[in-house]
């Protein structure tokens, strides 16, 4: 083979270039393809390749400076120390941004020194919380918590730590990587916040409490005063002016008192002290008591007044009756207060309820001719405070009355919702859960054995026949128990009236009933009337 | 006796490509020619149109003209997914040269594998036919 000494050179040339560092010399290859050219073609790929990889290393390099410069910019804006760390106990640091300088008033050099720098500020009483967490990222592989760290300045800052640990390719820890963020200020609001919800939270429980006192303290003078305003009215020395004028006083004391029972009631209501009391009552009866109670206000207002139950409906039922009444005599006063013209219907019956076979259902319609309710009002009926226009005009009522209702009726576990047509009355449908009861369960003063006596009961005064009897029953009862008794009228506690009236029982079964049937039906006055002047007659 | 139907091979500026009947795509570098970007990019889709959408392993005769430039290589390495394997076939210093070179600093994706002799290299590709 014949070495052609030019070509020979010139690839020693392109060597040379090459070996100086210029990788954009090339051999020029020729057509006869021989070992020369095989040899040059051999250099100029390698030479295009370290030329490539060269440029790629260039760009990578590049790259690589301008994303440090990036992360480094982030780190020094950043609100957050960004830091890395040994997995083990003290924890070195290994790397932490220049942040934390501005953040926290330390050099970066003041961790990455002192290996325990770190674990040496932390609050003594965060501490072995701090350290117990750290065992948890090492099960979990991520922690974050919450601990208070002294700065530079000596305060107490609260660090918001988050953590990820790293491993080798054998499941070792290798580094804990971490974020510090300083959430004092978010701290402290939530203390504030915290102390704001705790000090709304004491002076509602004090205004619910002033509420209920308050009310209680009026009642109990309220009461007293329309007692003896009853006596005076059955005083025969009294002219007919006299009479008017105490009339007039006890017909504004029973308003203001419904007032302070609605008010008591929503008192109770808020500060979740509103107990339920399920025992067998007589529903028939209490329709009665409730008709009777009604009738007279409706029929001076020119209205008809229709109660009924459903024939066939149970008798004996299981459950709050006094609620029940309650939510009764409310839709009723409304239904009469707003009706001018045409009548008031309350319609029960009681019907199968879901679940167990004694599980029944009350519903009680009560409807009305009156104005109807305006489509845009309905919405905010049963809101507390809330009334209607008309209820606005006509001045009276404090807003509380259908919200309770409603109340009462979620209380029973019911439902209370009203259909209303402005101009075409309505209908408020209420439907509570009970049971089927029995006259065996019936509490002792209601047994169907003096049913004819409650036929008798449902007007709202004991019949005239039986005024004296009764007085003097009273004055047989021992001084102490009529005390307690008048004390619990005056204190308008109907539950501790009715206790008390077991104790009558023994005395006179009958004087106990028209006590209970006057407790009942909130009729204080009364009670007290019937006590005073027992003590009068002894 | 060979195998190559040449009323069926299909001839770009720079190859020759015939699909043998054992299934084997025949590739042969013409003479006295330097494949530019463009010629691979045209020798790699006339491989597709030929193989209708299979893979098949792939001889490749490089004897007569093995001058390939990087951007080729990396074409060749890279965007013969029909390739189930590939035996380029060399003979002189500078085809070997040219073939190492190919199979070291491209690193194709399929297997490939050097010979100088034909026979061995079709009988290495038959075991990847399908």
């Amino acid at each position: 083979m014949t070495l052609d000494q030019g070509r020979l050179d010139r690839l020693l040339t392109v060597l040379e270039t090459l070996a100086g560092g210029d990788f954009s010399a090339r051999f020029g290859v020729s057509s006869a393809l021989d070992d020369l050219d095989a040899l040059g073609y051999g250099v100029n790929v390698l030479a295009e390749e370290v030329e490539v990889a060269n440029a790629e290393r260039q760009e990578a390099q590049r790259r690589t400076q301008m994303s440090e410069q990036r992360l480094a910019h982030i780190l020094a804006t950043s609100p957050t120390t960004v830091y890395s760390c040994g997995a083990t106990a003290p924890y070195p640091a290994t790397f932490i941004s220049s942040n934390v300088r501005e953040q926290l008033g330390f050099d970066p050099s003041s961790f990455l020194d002192d290996p325990g720098f770190w674990a040496s500020r932390i609050h003594p009483e965060d501490a072995p919380r701090v350290f117990a967490g750290l065992g948890e990222l090492l099960e979990r592989g991520c922690h974050a918590h919450e601990y208070r760290w002294q700065v530079a300045d000596g305060s107490w800052r609260w660090m918001l730590d988050q953590l990820v640990l790293t491993r080798d390719g054998e499941g070792n820890p290798v580094e804990i990587i971490g974020s510090w963020t300083d959430i004092t200020h978010r701290k402290s609001t939530e203390e504030e916040l915290l102390r704001a919800k705790e000090a709304a939270e004491a002076a509602s429980r004090a205004k619910t409490a002033f509420l209920a006192s308050m009310t209680h303290e009026i009642r109990t003078p309220m009461n007293v005063i329309l007692g003896f305003a009853q006596l005076l009215l059955r005083d025969r020395t009294c002219t007919a002016e006299q009479k008017q004028q105490v009339e007039a006083i006890m017909g504004n004391g029973e308003r203001l008192l419904e007032l302070l029972t609605d008010v008591l009631d929503y008192a109770k209501l808020e500060a979740e002290r509103a107990l339920i009391h399920e025992s067998t009552f007589d529903l028939p009866r209490m329709l009665a008591d409730i008709e009777a109670m009604f009738r007279p206000r409706a029929e001076g207002k020119g209205l008809r007044l229709v109660v009924e139950h459903a024939a066939g409906t149970r008798r004996f039922v299981v459950g709050d009756e006094t609620r029940l009444r309650r939510i009764l005599q409310l839709l009723l006063s409304n239904a009469v207060k707003f009706t001018q013209h045409g009548g008031v219907a309350l319609r029960a019956a009681v019907a199968s309820g879901p679940g167990e076979a004694a599980a029944l259902r009350l519903v009680v319609e009560v409807e009305d001719t009156g104005p109807g309710i305006a489509p845009e009002e309905i919405g905010s009926l049963f809101q507390i405070f809330e009334q209607t226009e008309r209820g606005r005009r006509a001045g009276s009522g404090t807003g509380l009355g259908l919200a309770l209702s409603r109340r009462f009726a979620e209380l029973l576990g019911g439902k209370l919702d009203v259909i209303s047509q402005e101009g075409k009355g309505g209908v408020f449908r209420l439907e509570i859960p009970v049971r089927e009861g029995t006259a065996d369960s019936l509490p002792p003063r209601s047994r169907p054995g003096e049913v004819l006596e409650e036929a008798r009961a449902a007007t709202a005064l004991p019949p005239p026949s039986r005024g004296p009897e009764l007085r003097a029953q009273v004055a047989t009862l021992p001084a102490e128990l009529v005390t307690n008794l008048r004390q619990a009228t005056l204190a308008a506690d109907p539950d501790r009236i009715l206790e008390l009236c077991e104790q009558v029982d023994a005395h006179s079964p009958e004087l106990a009933q028209e006590l209970r049937r006057l407790a009942e039906g909130f009729a204080y006055q009364k009670l007290i009337a019937l006590l005073e002047s027992g003590r009068k007659t002894s | 006796m060979t195998l190559v139907d040449h009323t069926k091979t299909t001839q770009t500026r720079t190859v020759a490509i015939a699909l043998r009947e054992d299934g084997i795509l025949h590739i042969r570098a013409l003479p006295g020619t330097e494949q530019g970007s463009s010629d691979v990019a045209e020798n790699l889709d006339v491989c597709r149109q030929v193989l209708g959408g299979k893979k098949a392993p792939i001889l490749v005769d490089i004897r007569r003209s093995p001058i390939l430039d990087r951007q080729g290589r990396q074409a060749y390495a890279i965007q013969t997914n029909f390739a189930l394997a590939q035996a380029i076939l060399v003979d002189s210093a500078f085809s070997r040269i040219a073939g190492n070179l190919f199979v070291r600093v491209a690193h194709p994706k399929h297997p490939t594998r050097l010979f100088t002799s034909e026979d061995e290299a079709v009988l290495w590709l038959r075991e990847f036919l399908p």
